[in-house]
């Protein structure tokens, strides 16, 4: 049986591994075989950082830990252009992508050297090529809890939404476990789950 | 760890290796950190009980598979993990160590290439190492064979007294899944008094490598009994895909994409030695073979011998026949493209080309970049700012480390090789002047890299009276990797004495020697424009603290006031040297007020920018 996709987008920095290990460990729970793949050195830099993550239902042997391109169930993205970077490399009509409106610019769009793209227009094109598409509006949580709790808060959406094959509690408890270290992260996966549960389509 | 055995953890493949090293009793780990290599030992000094092993980031790789062997020597099982790149600092050890032999203890080289060199200088194939040095070699293709096959690899080591190689790369290393845990013995080691005897090669190096070839003709023999290397074949095979490593789970993504029944599949993991039975009997299954590794084609070329010795009629594909490429990472997509050329099977393209295509003319690439606070900026930022001012010119010759950004900074930092050849290199830009150089020469490495290799060509440059200046970026640790410690960093704890960078340059004989903060752009600007105007071996340390470390580790920076930008002394438009030349990340441009802004999360409050800014609009709060 083909392994559940999932590929989170993101900027290094912004936490997509630490997301992408409390749904692997979420998953392991309720008896899915995760296969996770990481980056690092970018994570550390501000680049363009991939994870990707596999659940798979029948043993880990034989799934690669890359995802074939065009075969992502879902896709996780933490800044709009990294997602349209990934959608282009690896999404299809079968993507479902959740997707946060906050630009991050990079080096060269900061100073002007370079144009950072038109938001509406990403959505635009990611809407093209993925099947379904979701704006998370992140503008209040960042307002009130600020940039560190956008990798939970996103996974809240997504969990929230349903289109997991892991129950939002069981995911919430490792949440739970994040605030051991750093406070607020449960807090916010709620207000996560709550969008995640009135999400409209773009 | 506790001693018991606990059903699954989820790991990553170099978590693994660590794992199934101490379940193999492996008692001595020594490695330099480099990715995709770090976490080896870094999870074994986690992991392990107190004072049960001995763990050690030694100053390079070379040294670090001489103590590995010495403690095989004397019957203590090692191991030595290193990046690709590593492999070659040690390989003049290795490839007389083969020879020599490891001994009782059992000797395991873990060595962890980078194809597409996602995080290295080169995509080096290391594998050509093993057929260098003739020895055992090793690819599992998952976390869990990783940590299965250490105690196979171990004792190998110990049957034939030399070191066996276990190779893995970036997707294995950083790939995880679960792994069934096995026990972690209670023994003790026994350290024999006296060295094996015969430990130098000569006066016949020459018989030492007939008796290890020897060696290599059993140990194969060993593989094709050994039921590491999957078989599944078919009547009527189509292909027959020959697999290593990771490759063997993009080989079977593509078949079970391409649903294609009729082809085989050969995961090797004994790599080399070739397992010679089990190859030429799969090859002679079959008329077609593709062979899928990474990243040059090593085990096809053995393919081909044996077809020819054997006289197996066969066509053999791969990239020496353009059916995978011979450059950069592979992938599921990339094997199943060339399966179902092969086969005559349809494999077609992604959906919405049109949109695709839209989408990347609007993509902007997100290089990477130093992070808030980082003194390496700082440096960089005034190497430019020199070099833009001085007539004669400025050659900066650079190294491996953060600072490598330099790289993309403006186009400071002009060369990047191995571990030390900013210095190395040095040696020689810095005698042209007796053929007209103008040039001033500056070579540039940070600390763990000075002790890693710098040390010999600084005592060259000396000697031979070469004309460069050279500059220490001294932030007490090794940063790229994720903060491990080297000799200029003392511990208490570990026993570790601190070796002191300055007191090296001096004993060594510099003309000239001065510190710098790096944290004050003034301070570093004087301080190189002092040094510029002399001649011979001048050096500065540019001494700081990674700011990473700071946050991370100690959590301390943030107590001195925010850093704040005046707008009525800011000059906007007109200036922008904060934020599109100085380029902190922790300053952006705001658009509304068309002035730079401080994003107060992010900024590490050092100050340094106070001394970019022309017009003192940036000041502490």
């Amino acid at each position: 049986m083909e392994p559940f996709s999932i590929l989170i987008a993101g900027v290094g920095g912004q936490g997509s591994l630490v997301a992408t290990r409390v749904l692997a460990r979420a998953a392991m729970d309720v008896s899915l075989s995760p296969i996770l793949s990481e980056t690092f050195g970018a994570s550390r830099r501000g680049g363009t950082v991939f994870t990707h993550l596999r659940l798979c239902r029948d043993g880990v042997n034989g799934a690669s830990p890359l995802i074939p391109r065009g075969r992502v169930d879902l896709l996780l993205g933490l800044e709009p252009m990294e997602s349209l970077r990934a959608a282009v490399e690896y999404g299809s009509r079968r993507t479902t992508a959740f997707i946060s409106n906050l630009p991050i610019h990079t080096t060269d769009t900061a100073s002007g050297r370079a144009k950072y793209p038109d938001t509406r227009e990403v959505f635009r094109l990611i809407s093209r090529i993925c099947g379904t598409v979701y704006e998370v509006n992140v503008e209040g949580l960042i307002r009130d809890a600020g940039t560190l709790m956008l990798n939970v808060f996103v996974l809240g959406v997504v969990a929230g939404s349903g289109v997991l094959p892991i129950p939002v509690q069981t995911v919430r408890r490792f949440v739970q476990d994040l605030d051991t270290s750093v406070g607020g992260n449960l807090a916010s996966f709620e207000r996560g789950v709550e969008m995640g549960r009135n999400l409209v389509r773009v | 760890m506790s001693t018991s055995a606990k059903a699954v953890q989820f790991m990553s493949g170099n978590e693994a290796i660590a794992r199934g090293a101490l379940e193999a009793g492996v008692r001595f780990y020594t490695s330099y950190p480099g990715t995709p290599a770090t976490e080896i030992v870094a999870t074994v000094m986690r992991e392990s009980s107190p004072g049960r092993v001995y763990c050690e980031w030694s100053v390079n790789e070379k040294v670090a598979l001489e103590a590995a062997a010495g403690a095989s020597w004397l019957g203590v099982p090692a191991l030595c993990s290193m990046k690709s790149l590593g492999l070659n600092v040690a390989a003049d050890f290795l490839l007389n160590l083969n020879l020599s032999g490891s001994g009782s203890g059992g000797l395991l080289i873990v060595v962890c290439d980078d194809p597409r060199g996602h995080s290295s200088s080169n995509e080096q194939d290391s594998r050509f190492y093993a057929r260098a040095a003739c020895l055992p070699l090793l690819e599992p293709s998952s976390p869990q064979q990783a940590k299965d096959i250490i105690p196979y690899a171990l004792e190998l080591s110990k049957r034939h007294e030399v070191p066996v190689i276990l190779r893995s790369t970036t997707r294995l290393s950083h790939s995880r899944s679960s792994v069934s845990l096995g026990d972690l013995p209670a023994g003790d080691v026994t350290v024999l008094n006296r060295l094996p005897k015969g430990l130098f090669n000569i006066p016949d190096p020459h018989l030492r490598h007939r008796d290890l070839i020897k060696k290599l003709e059993r140990i194969s023999v060993e593989s094709d009994e050994s039921g590491l290397n999957r078989e599944e074949y078919y009547q009527d095979m189509d292909v027959l895909v020959v697999s290593t490593g990771v490759c063997q789970r993009y080989a079977s993504e593509a078949i079970s994409m391409l649903q294609a029944g009729q082809v085989g599949h050969l995961g090797l993991v004994t790599s080399y030695p070739i397992p010679r039975r089990t190859v030429a009997g799969a090859m002679r299954r079959t008329k077609r073979v593709l062979v899928v590794e990474e990243t040059d084609s090593f085990v096809e070329e053995e393919l081909r011998t044996v077809a020819d010795l054997e006289g197996i009629d066969i066509q053999i594909h791969g990239k020496r026949t353009d059916e995978i490429p011979s450059w950069g990472e592979l992938d599921p997509d990339t094997v199943a493209s060339a399966i179902a050329r092969l086969s005559g099977r349809e494999w077609g393209g992604l959906p919405d080309p049109e949109a695709r295509r839209q989408s990347e003319s609007i993509l902007v690439p997100r290089p990477l970049t130093f992070c808030a606070g980082c003194t390496h900026r700082n440096v960089f930022w005034v190497l430019n700012r020199m070099r833009k001012r001085r007539r004669e010119g400025l050659i900066v010759l650079g190294d491996i480390g953060c600072y490598s950004l330099g790289a993309f900074y403006g186009g400071a930092m002009e060369t990047m090789q191995a571990m030390g050849s900013g210095i190395g290199t040095a040696n020689g830009v810095g005698q042209l002047w007796r053929f007209g150089l103008r040039s001033k020469v500056i070579a540039l490495a940070g600390d763990s890299t000075f002790f890693h290799s710098c040390i010999p060509a600084l005592v060259n440059l000396r000697h031979k009276d070469a004309d460069v200046l050279f500059l220490i970026l001294d932030n007490q640790t090794t940063a790229m990797t994720g903060f491990q410690g080297h000799p200029g960093v003392g511990s208490e704890v570990d026993g570790h004495r601190p070796v002191s960078i300055e007191r090296v340059v001096d004993a060594v004989g510099a003309d000239w020697l001065s510190l710098a903060d790096a944290e004050n752009i003034t301070e570093i600007e004087s301080a190189l424009t002092g040094a510029l105007e002399l001649r011979g071996l001048r050096v500065i340390i540019l001494e700081s603290k990674c700011r990473l470390y700071e946050e991370r580790i100690e959590r301390n920076h943030g107590q001195a006031g925010a850093i704040v930008i005046d707008p009525d002394r800011c000059k906007g438009e007109r200036c922008k040297i904060c934020v599109s030349s100085y380029a902190c990340v922790a300053i952006s441009w705001d658009s509304g007020s068309r002035r730079p802004k401080v994003l107060q999360d992010i900024c590490v409050r050092c100050g340094s920018c106070v001394g970019v800014c022309p017009n003192q609009a940036i000041g502490r709060r």
